[in-house]
């Protein structure tokens, strides 16, 4: 009894003296422990630090400044934010942005939850073949090379398919400023969606709640309601934030397709960046990524929000 | 009038037949235990019986109603799993309201009355809005239950529902779930690989191997009169003795002889051994019946102690045979019935026998003992088809 008091009494001052008390076996094994953890952590941190952190205060003050590709840099403010935010174009990519994101939020990050939860009420065969499809292994500039030929509106696969399958007049496809964003998200809803990793974590839910359930007189949505999608939600969380970071920095994709053509039509927020920066407008580029910053932000606190309750707590 | 029955049921699985022409029957309030080793077929069998397999053949028929092609949620059952199939999702509450909010035709109000009720019973009513997650193993079994108890169903399903638990727990929810029975009055089957859980739960147990039903009865039935090897080789702790034996008549009277032993077999027996054509057969021999015999004897069975497992009340002792070859362990039981699995395995490397505290004197380790048995205590087996001579 005397012993462990003393001993529970002696770890903090060991820890705070640091090796006050070398015959001690349990603060030396912990001190070890804790500048092992440190050790391991550097690296990461260093790279967090350069590569994350760096950037990202630079770009603040970069963007109160008047800084152009040379001659003397001048603190000015936020006179490059509000010369952005009176810039007409600023505006037009931001909605392009947001209706990039909603389509393929609604169109390649919605569908497969279905999709998903249908697939495993099917025979093992179908599955795979789904899951073959979601996990093509394609390089991604390579397929949005391939993808910029099947739209082409001469001699796309899709005007074949439009103009002699389903025999419609000849599409526009990228070509139209009304068109061309739901395009760009089309190809994703067959490939590069989320949906494998929804049904790995279908496939993890035990055949017993179900067969509970179905004995308990449950039908499908219900089955789905109570079962599946609490399940799910936890990946859906973390998922639908991925893909509101990532789809509202879209930029390579829309790029490689469109340029941001027609007029425009698909220029998004980093592209106009891209834009500004090529035009050696550093200050403008840097204040654009803030609000960029902001808006992201925003969105995944939002998210956050909606998304708190851990159901499986 | 039957509340449950089962007629011809036929299931592979692959290249295996689980259950193999299965029939039985249960009447409402009747409690009947499917017991059988792993492998046996019995939870297929279950499993047909709720919906969430299709027979290749056969007919389930619950409360006159034949279901075999309805869906499960349409056969209006309580079940009871293993691994509780209790929704994580959820709080107690919403576990136990699920099936009645799942029918749709059940008033607020009277769903709210029977989950409070049923948690009552259970002692959940403290737990109602703790999330599933936070219970123990045993609570969560009881929210099982209660989910079975809030609703009027035809018929009510168990599968192995104590495996999963620890001893202590298991003793609670059995009893709970003996209450639900009696309370409910319907047909309940129950599958366990558990004869001490088959033996205190069950009305009328079947016992079952291969897909097939090889005995049903009352449990002490199926300890004194197994209808064959199988049966007698997993029923009972320690289970039946099996020996090579072959008939022989004695003074108008029957005997078992086992090596050199002479084993006298009860006289109402000599009709029906009469009219039987072969000799040799196979011998059982109840742990209980086996008694020592005064030295000497040279028509008795002559053993080694091997040791001595003291119970309560009682003490299991293991014997060598000087015969050893006649002993039968289960695994060479007849091919149809075997592959029993390891709980069949039985008395593999001598002969077992039970003793009342006090009865097996001071035997010990190593002594050589003569043993005779009580005639009551036999059973006579064909040798061919393992099935018993007598009723």
């Amino acid at each position: 009894m005397t012993e462990r008091q003393v001993v529970t009494e002696d770890v903090p001052t060991a820890d705070a003296a640091g090796g006050r008390a070398p015959d001690k076996p349990a603060p030396r094994l912990s001190r070890r422990r804790r500048l092992e953890g440190v050790l391991f952590v550097i690296p990461a941190f260093l790279f967090q630090l350069s590569w994350g952190w760096y950037p990202l205060v630079m770009a603040f003050v970069i963007s109160l400044t008047n800084a152009r590709f040379r001659g003397p840099v001048e603190f000015t403010g936020l006179e490059s934010y509000q010369r952005l935010w009176s810039d007409p174009l600023v505006g037009q990519a931001f909605k392009v942005t947001a209706i990039y994101a909603a389509l393929s939020i609604g169109l390649t990050f919605m569908i497969p939850i279905l999709v998903a939860i249908l697939l495993m009420e099917m025979p093992r065969r179908h599955i795979r073949w789904m899951m073959l499809l979601w996990f093509l292994p394609l390089s991604g500039i390579a397929s949005t090379l391939l993808f910029r030929y099947m739209f082409n509106a001469q001699y796309g696969l899709f005007q074949w398919i439009a103009t002699e399958v389903l025999h419609l007049p000849p599409q526009p496809f990228l070509n139209s400023s009304d068109q061309v964003l739901f395009w760009l998200v089309f190809p994703g809803i067959l490939f590069f969606g989320p949906g494998l990793i929804y049904m790995a974590t279908l496939q993890g839910i035990p055949a017993s709640y179900y067969e509970a359930a179905e004995i308990e007189g449950a039908g499908f949505w219900r089955k789905v309601w109570t079962i599946s999608l609490p399940r799910l939600r936890p990946v859906i969380s973390m998922l639908l934030i991925f893909a509101v970071i990532g789809s509202s920095q879209a930029f390579e994709f829309p790029l490689i397709m469109t340029g941001g053509a027609p007029g425009g039509a698909s220029r998004t927020v980093v592209m106009y960046l891209y834009d500004l920066l090529r035009g050696l407008r550093y200050a403008d580029a840097t204040a654009l990524g803030v609000y960029l910053f902001l808006v992201t932000m925003a969105l995944v606190i939002i998210q956050r929000r909606f998304f708190r309750e851990d159901p499986d707590r | 009038m039957p509340g449950l029955e089962v007629r011809g049921l036929v299931k592979r699985l692959g290249d295996h037949q689980a259950v193999d022409d299965l029939s039985f029957s249960v009447r409402d309030g009747e409690f009947l235990v499917l017991l059988g080793p792993s492998g046996c077929g019995k939870t297929t069998a279950l499993r047909i019986i709720c919906g969430l397999e299709q027979p290749d053949a056969g007919e389930v028929i619950i409360a006159d109603r034949p279901v075999t092609s309805l869906p499960a949620r349409d056969r209006n059952l309580g079940m009871v799993f293993q691994e509780y199939g209790l929704y994580p999702s959820m709080d107690v509450f919403g576990n136990l309201a699920y099936g009645l909010q799942a029918r749709g035709n059940v008033a607020r109000e009277e769903i709210d009355r029977r989950v409070r009720a049923a948690a009552g019973k259970l002692d959940l009513t403290d737990l109602l809005k703790a999330p599933i997650t936070d219970l123990s193993g045993g609570e969560q079994q009881r929210v099982a239950l209660g989910r079975a108890l809030v609703k009027d169903a035809d018929a009510y399903l168990f599968d192995e529902p104590l495996s999963n638990l620890d001893p202590k727990l298991r003793h609670r929810v059995r009893r709970d779930i003996t209450a639900l029975h009696r309370e409910k009055g319907k047909p309940t089957v129950y599958v366990t690989h558990d004869q001490t859980e088959a033996f205190s739960m069950g009305d009328v147990v079947a016992v079952m191997a291969n897909g097939r039903v090889q005995q049903v009865g009352p449990p002490d039935e199926l300890v004194e009169r197994p209808a064959n090897t199988f049966v007698a080789g997993f029923v009972g702790s320690p289970p039946m003795n099996l020996l090579r034996a072959r008939l022989r008549a004695v003074d108008g009277a029957y005997a078992a002889v086992v090596g050199e032993a002479v084993l006298p077999l009860p006289e109402a027996w000599t009709p029906a051994l009469a009219g039987y054509d072969k000799e040799e057969v196979t011998l059982g021999v109840r742990p209980d019946a086996v008694t020592l015999a005064g030295p000497g004897g040279a028509d008795t069975l002559a053993a080694e102690v091997i040791d001595i497992e003291p119970l309560i009340g009682e003490a299991v002792v293991r014997l060598r045979l000087k015969a050893q070859d006649a002993v039968v362990s289960a695994e060479r039981a007849p091919v149809e019935l075997g592959s029993a699995g390891p709980e069949a395995a039985g008395p593999a490397e001598g002969l077992a026998a039970v003793f009342r505290s006090g009865e097996e004197g001071g035997l010990a380790p190593g002594d050589v003992v003569r043993l005779g048995a009580r005639p009551d205590g036999l059973r006579v087996f064909d040798r061919d088809s393992g099935q018993a001579l007598l009723p």
